[in-house]
């Protein structure tokens, strides 16, 4: 199932689908190495609540989550669940 | 003797990924720190010899891409495009390989030759990684060596392949990242089309500017729209991002990185031996686990700040007592040597002062910078930023603005404002330096002792004291919430940041670093305080004293006439109607405007109009007994004159720092001027005329 990113439990992880916004941030992102394709695993969420910070290729990085709402992932639990 | 070849190579890389370690490896000693033209990010050079040449290092700003977000993203750029090194040394954190090697991707694409220093190998040996570093070399087209740079291991290495490829002028543009025939096809048509401007062609490689055109990147359709083939480019440039949009219903920059990404992993399995990199939980995880729990989270936060405060106050406090120690003696040397008299004033009270009033900061500032890099480069910092984002940005500030504030706090305003630069945002940027000289620096220090002495109990000095810091806190977070509510509305910021793994500093970096932001400090504070000092001293001293001293009168008469006299005192008188609403008279008022030079000289003058001379600012007792037997004065107008000390405007040198800093913008330093002074008063008249309401008043 499509969820955003924002979305996502710690520990749970998916295939990024698509990124939305635009301008510099999206590139930023994409700089960072979210692009479509990719698997990202939401690894923890900060002590007040935002942001969250995410492993995507082997490091860790930040996001606040109204820009991890940019960001479309395929969850891998919920094609099992579906099918 | 052969004269020696020189070269200048430019270091690149992630941040992060232990650039100054190989920096100051390749250097040694020999660095130093200037500004770029322009722009107040530093540059950093030092220069080196090997084999019989004479090689300049430029070290770069961190930046993951060479499409820059911050100002230091755009120096690192602006360099590596335009100055032309001779090599450029690639920098990377090989265990984090993939992320890292993208900017090398776009390197690639420049006609400078490369090399690549995989530092960090011992990590990623540590995570199982064998690299096959002759077939990487191959695949990228650039000599690779590996390096752990906290162990100086492979700088030699370094220098020879940089040597090599610089003889052997290896091109890195043998390869490139294939981006497929469709985009291929319309770099084409944008390289016919750029290669008309001669002129633009041999500034920036094409290639990049091709590249660069497609992924839509502003800074660079700047450049393009004002060549001479602007129109034509920028039209085409349109035609085939559409076109490209049509053909893979994404946006080209997408399919760009995309493409990059795939190259590198093709690279990466060619040349990782048996990857054995299962997701083994390293300590950094471990670590995070605890210092970014919901919990833990926020109180090791506060514990960390507590830490670096009292490292600060407990090594700097015999330090700095040993430079007051030497600017005092340093004063009475030259005041026995230079004849007494205008000439011998000037010197002493004019620029020693002054100067020492700044300088005697130094080794505060000095030990705060210590700590600080410590955090910094052992991975905490962007913790801390992660850890308090969500609070910040409530106010319109970012995760990263704490580190500014702190920096403020007990310390000094002005690195505060220069610790901005790493806020990508303008607008995060510009309200971060707004705040930071709200906090109670080291130099409103001694006001605050002083006051809360003389006119509160004892038993409450160190709660109103306390309660002073909160205030200060408060007031910096509101006026940036309404700085973003009013000045700032809908501009945005992000927070996308990488939380690096956790590292052991080493001493020699980090007093490298120590001692690099310290000489700026003392750059910046030392020759603005200078002028200043001077026109302080002469507003106090001139005009002079014209015959009114009789025989028999006593120095401290003298100097209280003196005093009315002077440039000084006739604002002071000038001034009184406009602080008496807030329970102030003239003398306090030629106090509070002498503060505007450096916050600590409040104290100082308070004693020159009590005729006590020369006033050491950290003993304060006498002056503080003055002021109790003042009958002028009650606990009601002290508070009122502390809360306006807490706010009214930064110190000139901090305005000037801030001026600088902001880009040269007059109108936000103005605007700094008066709305600070506005706030001060307000607050000031709100607390005044309220308790004198209250009865408060006696
Ligand atoms: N384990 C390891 N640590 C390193 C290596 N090179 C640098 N460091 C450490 O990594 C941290 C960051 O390095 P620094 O040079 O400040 O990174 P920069 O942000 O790229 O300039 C410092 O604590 C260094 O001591 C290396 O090869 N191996």
């Amino acid at each position: 199932m499509e969820r955003t990113l924002n979305k996502l439990n710690p520990k749970e992880s998916g295939r990024v689908k698509k990124i939305l916004g635009e301008g510099q941030l999206r590139k930023k992102l994409l700089d960072m190495g979210i692009i479509p394709g990719t698997t990202v695993e939401v690894v923890k969420v900060a002590p007040l609540g935002d942001p969250i910070d995410i492993k995507v290729r082997g490091y860790h990085l930040s996001l606040r989550k109204e820009e991890a709402a940019l960001i479309y992932v395929y969850v891998e639990e919920d094609k099992l669940c579906l099918s | 003797m052969m004269k020696k070849k020189q070269i200048t190579i430019a270091l690149a890389g992630n941040p992060n990924s232990g650039k100054s370690t190989i920096f100051n490896n390749l250097t040694g000693a020999r660095q130093h720190v200037g500004n770029y033209p322009g722009v107040t990010v530093e540059k950093k050079e030092g220069k080196t010899s090997f084999q019989d040449y004479e090689i300049n290092v430029v070290d770069l700003p961190g930046t993951y891409s060479l499409s820059p977000y911050s100002e230091d993203e755009f120096v690192a750029r602006d360099f590596i495009v335009q100055e032309h090194p001779d090599v450029i040394v690639s920098i990377i954190d090989s265990s984090n390989l993939e992320r890292n090697l993208y900017l090398v991707t776009q390197l690639m694409e420049l006609d400078t030759p490369l090399i690549l220093a995989m530092n960090m190998s011992d990590m990623a040996e540590k995570k199982g990684q064998d690299v096959d570093y002759s077939e990487l070399s191959k695949l990228l087209a650039m000599l690779i060596v590996p390096t752990i740079g906290n162990k100086n291991i492979g700088t030699k290495e370094l220098l020879a392949a940089v040597i090599k490829t610089h003889e052997n002028k290896i091109k890195a543009s043998k390869i490139h990242v294939k981006y497929g025939p469709e985009v291929q096809e319309e770099m084409c048509k944008l390289e016919q089309i750029l290669k008309k401007d001669k002129e633009l062609v041999n500034r920036y490689p094409w290639r990049w500017l091709v590249i660069k055109m497609l992924e839509n990147d502003s800074s660079v359709l700047d450049i393009i729209r004002n060549c001479s083939v602007g129109q034509e480019a920028t039209a085409q440039n349109e035609k085939s991002r559409s076109h490209l949009q049509a053909h893979f219903g994404d946006d080209p920059e997408v399919i760009i990185a995309d493409r990059r990404y795939g190259f590198i992993s093709g690279a990466c399995t060619q040349a990782l031996k048996e990857t054995t990199i299962e997701e083994r939980h390293d300590l950094s995880d471990s670590i995070d686990r605890i210092v970014l729990n919901r919990l833990f989270g926020i109180p090791i936060f506060a514990l960390v700040m507590y830490a670096i405060f009292k490292f600060t106050f407990t090594f700097s406090e015999p330090v700095v007592g040993y430079f007051e120690t030497f600017f005092g003696w340093f004063g009475e040397t030259v005041a026995s040597i230079v004849p007494a008299g205008l000439f011998q004033s000037f010197l002493v009270d004019g620029i020693i002062g002054g100067v020492g009033g700044v300088l005697g900061f130094l080794p505060l500032v000095l030990f705060m910078f210590f700590a600080i890099a410590f955090f910094e480069d052992s991975g905490y910092m962007a913790r801390a930023a992660f850890v308090m984002d969500r609070l910040m940005s409530k106010f319109g500030l970012h995760g990263k603005s704490f580190l500014p504030m702190m920096i403020s706090t007990n310390g000094c305003a002005i690195p505060g404002i220069m610790a901005t630069r790493t806020l990508e945002s303008k607008k995060d940027r510009l309200i971060t330096m707004m705040v930071v000289p709200f906090m109670i620096c080291g130099a409103k220090l001694p006001i605050f002792a002083l006051f809360i002495g003389a006119f509160f109990p004892a038993s409450y000095s160190t709660n109103i004291m306390f309660l002073m810091y909160i205030l200060s806190i408060v007031i910096a977070f509101c006026s940036a919430w309404l700085l973003k509510k009013f000045v700032f509305q809908g501009e945005v910021s992000h927070f996308v940041m990488e939380l690096p793994p956790y590292r052991v500093p080493t001493i020699k970096g980090l007093l490298l670093k120590m001692g690099e932001r310290g000489w700026l400090y003392v750059k910046k504070a030392g020759t603005i305080i200078v002028l200043i000092s001077i026109i302080i001293w002469a507003g106090f001293t001139f005009p002079q004293n014209s015959g009114v001293t009789k025989e028999g009168m006593t120095d401290s008469e003298i100097a209280t006439i003196q005093l009315e006299q002077s440039y000084a005192g006739k604002a002071g008188s000038l001034i009184e109607p406009l602080v008496k609403p807030i329970g102030m008279d003239g003398r306090s008022g030629i106090a509070l405007l002498a503060g505007v030079a450096a916050k600590e000289v409040v104290v100082s003058t308070f004693g020159t109009i009590y005729s006590l001379g020369e006033v050491d600012v950290e003993e304060t007792e006498t002056l503080r007994e003055k002021l109790q037997k003042d009958p002028s004065w009650s606990p009601l107008k002290a508070m009122s004159f502390l809360i306006f000390c807490l706010i009214y405007m930064p110190c000139f040198v901090a305005m000037a720092v801030f001026y600088e800093e902001s880009g040269s913008k007059l109108k936000w330093t103005l605007f700094l001027m008066f709305w600070t002074t506005v706030m001060a008063w307000s607050a000031s008249f709100i607390v005044y005329q309220g308790g004198m309401i209250l009865g408060l008043g006696i």
